[in-house]
C-alpha cells in the first residue's frame, strides 16, 4: 500500500467529531431533519442505522474484490435494500410502537447517503475489521448527532425528553416544560432547519478555532 | 470475455443470497407480526367498543355500503343473538396536511363507547394534537347527537384541522341517525347506569327494614350478593328552593365507602352547584368508613359554606342510617338528639312547643322551647343558647340548652355542638356534665363545674346562661295576664250566682280561654265556673263570649260578647226567614243548644255547624269543645 492506513483507534472515532456524518459532512440529512422530534425516535434511528450500516460495511467488504467495478453501485444498493427490509420486519416484530414512529423513514434507511458513502468511500476499499470499526463509529456519531438536535427541538417544543417508549405505550422520560413555555414551532419540520443550523454554526465554530490554534502551533 | 459473464453471476449471487436472508428472516417474524396485528385490531376493537364480547357477538364487517360523502370506509355491526349491540365506524376525512382515520363505537342508545384517532400526520402541535388521546376521552360516554353538532373541544392552534373533524363528525352522525338510528335511554335508565357504574356491580331496589325517609334518602339499591349498597340521597343546600342530589356507595363487606357521585344541584351556579358537581370534591371521601362519615369533613366547599355543611349532615345522616340498617347500631341523627336532650331537661315532658316567635327575640336565644306533661300542665321553658366561642384566630360557637321550669330552678344544661379546637369541649358533652346545676335557683347564680383546657369556653357559657337568666326574669312572660271581664257579663253567664272571683291562675293557661271565674252566693260559696273564652269568627273577627259551668257539670247560659258575625246568611232551622228566630248571632237560638246540657256532652255527641255560616258556628263549636276538654282534663271545681 501506497498510502499510509489510518490507525484502527483513528477509523473507529472518526465519525465522532472530525467527520461526523450530521454536522461535518451533511449525510443523512433527510432522517436528521424527519425523525429528530423526539429523543427516542432518534435514538431508534440511530441503532436502525447502526445495523444497516455495520452489516452493508462488513458484507460489502467481504465482497469487495469480487465485485465488478461496473456493477458495484446497484450490488450495494441490493446488499443495502435487502438489509433494511430486514431491519424493518424485526422492528415490526419487536418493537412495534418504534417502527410505527419511524414509518416511511425506516424504509427510507436505504437512501440514506450516508450508507452508500460510507459503502463506496470506505468498505470498498477496506478489510472488514476496519469497515466494521468505520459502520460503529460512523453510526455513534450519526445518531449522537441526531440525538443532539432531538434533544432540543423536544425539549424545547414538547417540553419533554422521552428516552424511550416500551411497547405497552409508557413513556421513559421527563417533562419539563409546561405547555404555555414550549415553543411549537421547534417540533414542525421549519424547526428542525432552525436548530439545525444553529447546531452547525457551533460545530464549526469550534472547528476553525482548532484550525486556528493548530496554525499558531 | 468472461467480464461480462462474472458480472452477471456476481449480480445473480448477491440477490439470490440477499433474497434467501430476507425469506428466513421473515418466516421468523412474519407470524409474530400477524399476531401482533391481529391483536391490535383486536385491542382496538375493545377499546372502541368495550362491551363487546369475543364469543358470543357476531361482526358483520360492512365495506361496500353507500357511504357517500361521509368519509366511511367501514362498519362494524356487532349483533349478538340478532340484537344489535352496536357500531364500529372506521372514518377518513382530511385534516390540513393528511389523511386522517379515526375508529368510533356507538352503542344501541346513540353513546359513545369508545374514540380513536388511527393514523394521521398533520403537522405537529398544530393539526398534529388530533393524534394524542387526552383529545378523544371527552367522546367517551357523550351522545353522538351531541358530538355530531360539534358540540366538544376542538385542537387549540389549528382551526381548519377542527373544522374539517367537526364535519366529519357530523356526516357519520348524520349517517348513523339515517341507517341505524338509535333510542336515548329514559332518565331512569341513565340513573340506574349510574348506580350500577358507582357500586362496581349491577344493582336494584332494596328490600328495607328500617325506614330512611326521615334520613333525606330517596332509595336505597344493593347488588344480588349483598356486597355493595347505593343510596340515593336528596338534600337542601344555600338554595332553599331546590335541593341537592347525589349518590353515595358503601362497600357492605367493610363498611366503607366506595363511591360518591353528584346527580343533580340546585344550588347557585358558581357557588353551590360548581363545588357540587365538580368530580374533583367526589373522591374525598373514599375509604372512609361510616363510623368516620358520622361526622365528616367535606373539602372543596370554600366560600360556600352553607351547602358545605348541608352536605356533611346530609352525609352523616346517610351513615347513621348504614349504621342502623347494616351495622345494627342504632345512632341518633342531631335531630333526634336535639329532642334527647330536650327529654332528658324535662323528663316528665310530653310536648315541646316552640314558642320562640312569642317572645322578645335575643341574640343569644336561638329558640325557645315551652314544656308541657300529659295532662298539658306547663312545666318550664327551654332555652337553645348560641354563643361565640373561645377560638382566638376565627369565630367559633358554641350551641347548648338550659331548662329553667316554672319555678325559676334550672333543670339542667346539655351542649348541642361547638366549633371550637377538636378535642377540648368533650368534658361539655358528657351525660352528667349539667347535674350541678339541676334544681338550683336561677338567681343563685351558675353553679357548672369549669373543665380544665377550656375555661375561656367555659367563661363564654357561664356569661350567656348569666344574661339568659336576666332575659328569663325581665322579658319570658309565662303566661299572658288575665282578661277582667265586667260582673254584669258574667252574670249573663250564670244568673244564680252572686259574686265572682277570678281563679284562672290555679289552672293551666290555654289560648281560648281568657279568665276563668268561680261563680259564688252571697256566702262565697262555690255553685260553679263561668269561663271567659275567645272563638276564632267569620274572615279573621273574634268572638268573646262567657259561659257559666254549675258545680255538677250542667253548662248555664251562653253569653256572646262581642260578635260582629253575620247570621243573615243561616239556612234552615236557624235562619232568620220564617220569622220566629233571632237575626242575629247573639240572639240565635243555636247558641242554645250549649245551654243546660251536661258539659261532658258536647264532647261525646258533637253539636253540628249550620250551613251558610259555617265558619262562625265551627270557630264557636272548636272553642266550646276546647273549654269542655279543659273542664274535664284540669279538673276545675274538683271534677264531677
Amino acid at each position: 500500500m501506497a498510502r499510509k492506513q489510518k490507525s484502527l483507534g483513528d477509523v473507529f472515532t472518526a465519525g465522532f467529531f472530525k467527520q461526523n456524518p450530521t454536522f461535518v459532512q451533511f449525510l443523512g440529512m433527510c432522517p436528521t431533519l424527519a425523525v429528530t422530534g423526539s429523543v427516542d425516535s432518534a435514538i431508534g434511528m440511530g441503532a436502525g442505522v447502526l445495523f444497516v450500516l455495520l452489516f452493508s460495511n462488513v458484507i460489502i467488504s467481504l465482497i469487495r474484490k469480487a465485485v465488478p467495478r461496473e456493477v458495484r453501485i446497484p450490488i450495494y444498493i441490493v446488499v443495502i435494500a435487502s438489509l433494511v427490509t430486514i431491519l424493518e420486519m424485526l422492528m415490526n416484530a419487536y418493537v412495534p410502537l418504534l417502527a410505527d414512529k419511524l414509518g416511511t423513514f425506516l424504509s427510507l434507511i436505504v437512501v440514506n447517503c450516508l450508507i452508500l458513502g460510507r459503502a463506496e468511500a470506505f468498505a470498498s476499499k477496506n478489510g472488514p475489521l476496519r469497515s466494521a470499526l468505520d459502520g460503529i463509529g460512523m453510526s455513534l456519531g450519526f445518531t449522537g448527532g441526531i440525538v443532539i438536535i432531538a434533544f432540543f427541538r423536544e425539549l424545547l417544543g414538547s417540553g419533554s425528553i422521552t428516552f424511550w417508549v416500551l411497547n405497552d405505550g409508557t413513556a421513559l422520560g421527563l417533562n419539563l416544560i409546561p405547555a404555555d413555555f414550549q415553543i411549537p414551532l421547534l417540533i414542525a419540520p421549519a424547526g428542525a432547519f432552525l436548530v439545525f443550523g444553529i447546531l452547525v454554526a457551533q460545530v464549526n465554530k469550534i472547528k476553525f478555532r482548532r484550525l486556528e490554534q493548530s496554525e499558531v502551533a | 470475455m468472461l467480464k461480462p459473464i462474472k458480472i452477471v453471476f456476481m449480480l445473480t449471487l448477491t440477490v439470490v443470497v440477499l433474497s434467501l436472508a430476507v425469506f428466513f428472516v421473515e418466516g421468523v417474524t412474519s407470524e409474530i407480526i400477524a399476531e401482533r396485528q391481529a391483536e391490535e385490531i383486536q385491542e382496538a376493537l375493545q377499546a372502541i367498543f368495550p362491551e363487546i364480547d369475543g364469543v358470543s357477538d357476531t361482526l358483520t364487517y360492512v365495506t361496500d355500503a353507500d357511504f357517500g360523502i361521509s368519509g366511511i370506509t367501514q362498519v362494524i355491526e356487532i349483533t349478538n343473538g340478532g340484537n344489535p349491540k352496536g357500531y364500529v365506524y372506521t372514518v377518513e376525512f382530511t385534516g390540513f396536511a393528511s389523511t386522517i382515520t379515526y375508529l368510533m363505537g356507538i352503542d344501541t342508545e346513540g353513546t359513545i363507547t369508545g374514540y380513536q384517532i388511527l393514523s394521521q400526520a398533520d403537522t405537529p402541535g398544530y393539526g398534529g394534537q388530533i393524534g394524542k388521546s387526552s383529545n378523544w376521552t371527552q367522546f367517551v360516554g357523550m351522545s353522538i347527537e351531541t358530538a355530531g353538532n360539534g358540540n366538544f373541544d376542538g385542537l387549540s392552534g389549528a382551526t381548519i384541522t377542527t373544522e374539517k373533524w367537526k364535519t366529519s363528525m357530523n356526516v357519520v352522525y348524520l349517517y348513523h341517525l339515517e341507517t341505524y338510528g338509535y333510542t336515548p335511554l329514559t332518565p331512569e335508565q341513565i340513573l340506574q347506569a349510574k348506580k350500577d357504574t358507582l357500586a362496581g356491580v349491577a344493582v336494584a331496589d332494596y328490600v328495607n327494614t328500617n325506614p330512611y325517609a326521615d334520613y333525606g334518602i330517596l332509595a336505597i339499591d344493593v347488588d344480588a350478593g349483598n356486597t355493595v349498597v347505593v343510596y340515593h340521597v336528596e338534600f337542601v343546600g344555600y338554595n332553599v328552593a331546590d335541593v341537592n342530589e347525589y349518590l353515595i356507595a358503601y362497600d357492605l363487606t367493610d363498611n366503607t365507602v366506595i363511591g360518591y357521585e353528584t346527580l343533580y344541584s340546585g344550588d347557585s351556579e358558581d357557588f353551590g352547584y360548581a363545588r357540587m358537581v365538580d368530580p374533583a370534591n367526589w373522591s374525598q371521601f373514599d375509604g372512609q368508613s361510616s363510623d368516620a362519615m358520622l361526622d365528616p369533613t367535606v373539602d372543596g366547599f370554600s366560600g360556600v359554606s352553607v351547602t358545605g355543611s348541608a352536605l356533611e349532615s346530609s352525609l352523616a345522616n346517610v351513615a347513621i342510617y348504614h349504621l342502623w340498617e347494616f351495622e345494627g347500631i342504632k345512632a341518633l341523627t342531631p335531630q333526634e338528639q336535639f329532642e334527647a336532650y330536650k327529654e332528658a331537661l324535662y323528663p316528665s315532658a310530653t310536648t315541646f312547643e316552640n314558642v320562640t316567635a312569642f317572645k322578645p327575640s335575643n341574640l343569644l336565644i336561638k329558640a325557645i322551647y315551652d314544656a308541657y306533661d300529659e295532662t298539658d300542665t306547663y312545666l318550664g321553658a327551654i332555652y337553645h343558647i348560641v354563643t361565640i366561642g373561645a377560638s382566638y384566630s376565627g369565630i367559633t360557637y358554641v350551641e347548648f340548652l338550659i331548662g329553667i321550669d316554672e319555678d325559676g330552678d334550672f333543670t339542667g344544661f346539655k351542649m348541642v355542638s361547638d366549633t371550637e379546637t377538636e378535642g377540648r369541649t368533650d368534658g361539655f358533652y358528657t351525660d352528667t356534665y349539667g347535674d350541678a346545676i339541676v334544681g338550683d335557683d336561677i338567681t343563685a347564680g351558675v353553679n357548672l363545674d369549669a373543665i380544665a383546657g377550656s375555661t375561656l369556653t367555659y367563661n363564654r357559657i357561664v356569661t350567656a346562661i348569666q344574661q339568659v337568666v336576666t332575659y328569663h326574669n325581665d322579658e319570658y312572660v309565662s303566661r299572658p295576664d288575665s282578661v277582667s271581664v265586667d260582673n254584669a257579663e258574667l252574670l249573663l253567664a250564670f244568673p244564680s250566682a252572686a259574686q265572682f272571683e277570678s281563679v284562672y291562675e290555679d289552672y293551666a293557661f290555654d289560648n281560648v280561654i281568657g279568665n276563668l271565674y268561680e261563680a259564688q252566693d252571697g256566702s262565697g260559696t262555690a255553685l260553679g265556673y263561668v269561663y271567659f273564652g275567645y272563638a276564632a269568627g267569620n274572615s279573621g273577627t273574634v268572638i268573646e263570649f262567657t259561659w257559666g259551668v254549675a258545680n255538677d257539670g250542667t253548662t248555664q247560659e251562653l253569653n256572646i260578647i262581642v260578635d260582629g258575625q253575620t247570621w243573615a246568611g243561616a239556612a234552615g232551622e236557624y235562619g232568620f226567614y220564617d220569622g220566629s228566630y233571632g237575626t242575629v248571632f247573639a240572639t240565635s237560638t243555636w247558641l242554645d243548644l250549649f245551654e243546660g246540657v251536661a258539659i261532658d256532652s258536647i264532647l261525646s255527641s258533637p253539636i253540628d255547624t249550620v250551613s251558610g255560616v259555617t265558619n262562625t258556628t265551627a270557630g264557636m263549636i272548636t272553642s266550646l269543645e276546647t273549654i269542655a276538654q279543659y273542664h274535664e282534663d284540669e279538673n276545675v271545681g274538683g271534677g264531677n
